[in-house]
């Protein structure tokens, strides 16, 4: 729920933004989330892309749901759900 | 070819050939020593005729002999020594050419000098070579076949000790514990080498048992200084101080640090597989575990935008360990979405005793000599820790599955075999 809305997200973006909640205003590594949320089959995926486009699916699911821009990218490192 | 085969045939020829010299030369001491008798037989008749004429100065009558013809001939002058030839005559009777063994020699009667021939058949002793050599060649005949048999058999016994040492070593795989055991012979030369190969397997076996150790405890060692590593750098990446320059190469150790504990995990993995940690087995339903596997992969394989079909044989099942067999069932699948390009197909077939995974192909066929080991990488390989396929074999070779590695049409193949039946 955001803003009394119901979010519908993917399985990886739930656990996206449970991993962000739980690591609230810290920066997170794009390798620190890969590895959250795929495991032990991180290297599955190759590269970062799949995570740029959930991330960017779960920062417009929020934005949509008229909650701020939590989501910060920080330069060369990853991201930071600033509250 | 196996060795007594050919030390037969070794033996076999060498005796073939030690027999036909011997024949031949036999055959021809024989032939030598009967026309020898036959010349002194005519010698004889040289003898008798001599003396004869001496007695009663005339020839003696001819009396026809079937075997011995003799006729004289007047003839101007001594022709000199006695001769031996021999000489191929028409039997009388039978009208066939026969050998026959001549004497020719010059005798004087009355002032009248003669020319004596006296012959006598060789057919006889012709015969006796013939049945000689026949009676030697079956003999010779008989000692090579009795020779092979009895090689065959004595060999057969005599090398059955390293037989069944090669048996033993055949089975003997380095980290299973089950050491060869070889039966004891009272043969010296087989004893030594069982005695050898029992010390060099239990060397091995030592050897690759503290390998095993080293590894483990290394991996095991290595953990908390890369957990400490990972929160080090954790905390690091929090200092809003750090320029772009910094957050790049910070970011770069971070993942580095990362692919190590991986690689680490991937390494313990394997020695717990080989410690044999995963040994209790229940019925698992394999197109069952694929679909939960396919659920999990699912994001992935859509955001690579992969068509996955499956044809599979919903009441197959196997026994095996539920983690091991998760493991093999996820790199399985990890690994053909890892390689599969964008947009690309992957094709699961699940039968009683087989589980098939492909996928496209980006690259060419890979060399499946070395596709199972650990950190072999084909060139086209992403970046991964180069244990995903070892892991495979290992936890299908534990649970007594094969793997097998084929290309076709353009597109890898990855067969797990659960029935070798």
């Amino acid at each position: 729920m955001a803003n009394d809305k119901l979010l519908d997200l993917t399985r990886m973006e739930y656990d996206l933004l449970l991993y962000f909640t739980g690591n609230k205003n810290r920066v997170i590594s794009k390798g620190a989330m890969a590895e959250h949320i795929l495991g032990d089959n991180m290297d599955t995926a190759g590269n970062y892309d799949f995570l740029y486009t959930h991330i960017k699916n779960l920062r417009k699911k929020l934005l949509q749901a008229g909650c701020p821009d939590y989501i910060k990218s920080v330069y060369g490192l990853g991201y930071k759900f600033t509250v | 070819m196996k060795l007594f085969t050919r030390y037969n045939r070794i033996n076999l020829f060498a005796t073939v050939i030690i027999f036909l010299l011997s024949g031949l030369a036999f055959y021809f001491l024989l032939k030598y020593v009967l026309i020898d008798q036959v010349d002194e037989d005519l010698k004889i008749e040289q003898h008798e005729i001599q003396t004869y004429a001496g007695k009663y100065h005339q020839l003696p009558e001819i009396i026809p002999v079937r075997d011995q013809r003799t006729g004289y001939m007047p003839v101007g002058k001594d022709g000199g020594e006695r001769q031996f030839t021999s000489i191929w005559l028409k039997d009388t009777i039978e009208k066939q050419p026969e050998l026959f063994r001549q004497l020719i020699f010059y005798i004087t009667v009355n002032n009248q000098c003669y020319r004596v021939t006296v012959r006598k058949s060789l057919e006889g002793t012709d015969d006796m070579i013939r049945s000689i050599v026949t009676i030697t060649l079956a003999t010779i005949l008989l000692i090579l076949v009795v020779s092979f048999f009895i090689n065959r058999l004595v060999l057969k016994k005599l090398w059955q000790p390293f037989y069944d040492s090669l048996a033993a070593m055949q089975q003997f795989e380095l980290g299973k514990n089950k050491r060869p055991q070889f039966a004891s012979t009272n043969i010296e030369e087989f004893s030594i080498m069982n005695e050898t190969l029992s010390q060099a397997t239990a060397k091995a076996h030592e050897d690759y048992r503290y390998l095993k150790e080293f590894t483990e405890n290394a991996s095991h060692e290595l953990q908390t200084p890369l957990a400490i590593i990972r929160s080090k750098l954790d905390v690091l990446i929090q200092d809003e101080n750090l320029s772009e320059s910094q957050s790049r190469v910070v970011q770069g150790a971070y993942e580095a640090i990362q692919k190590l504990s991986r690689l680490n995990q991937g390494l313990l993995l394997l020695a717990k597989i080989e410690n044999g940690q995963y040994t209790e087995t229940a019925t698992i339903n394999v197109s069952e575990k694929i679909n939960v596997k396919l659920e999990q992969f699912g994001e992935l394989t859509a955001s690579k935008g992969l068509r996955v079909t499956t044809a599979m044989d919903e009441k197959a099942v196997i026994e095996a360990n539920p983690e091991l067999f998760d493991i093999l069932v996820n790199n399985l699948l990890s690994n053909a979405i890892k390689y599969t390009p964008e947009s690309g197909n992957i094709n699961i077939i699940v039968e009683e005793g087989l589980l098939e995974i492909s996928n496209s192909a980006a690259s060419a066929a890979l060399d499946e000599s070395r596709l199972f080991r650990r950190f072999a990488k084909s060139g086209s390989a992403k970046e991964g820790i180069g244990l995903g396929l070892a892991i495979i074999r290992q936890a299908a070779e534990v649970s007594g599955f094969e793997t097998r590695y084929v290309f076709e049409e353009e597109q890898h193949h990855f067969l797990l075999i659960t029935d070798k039946n």
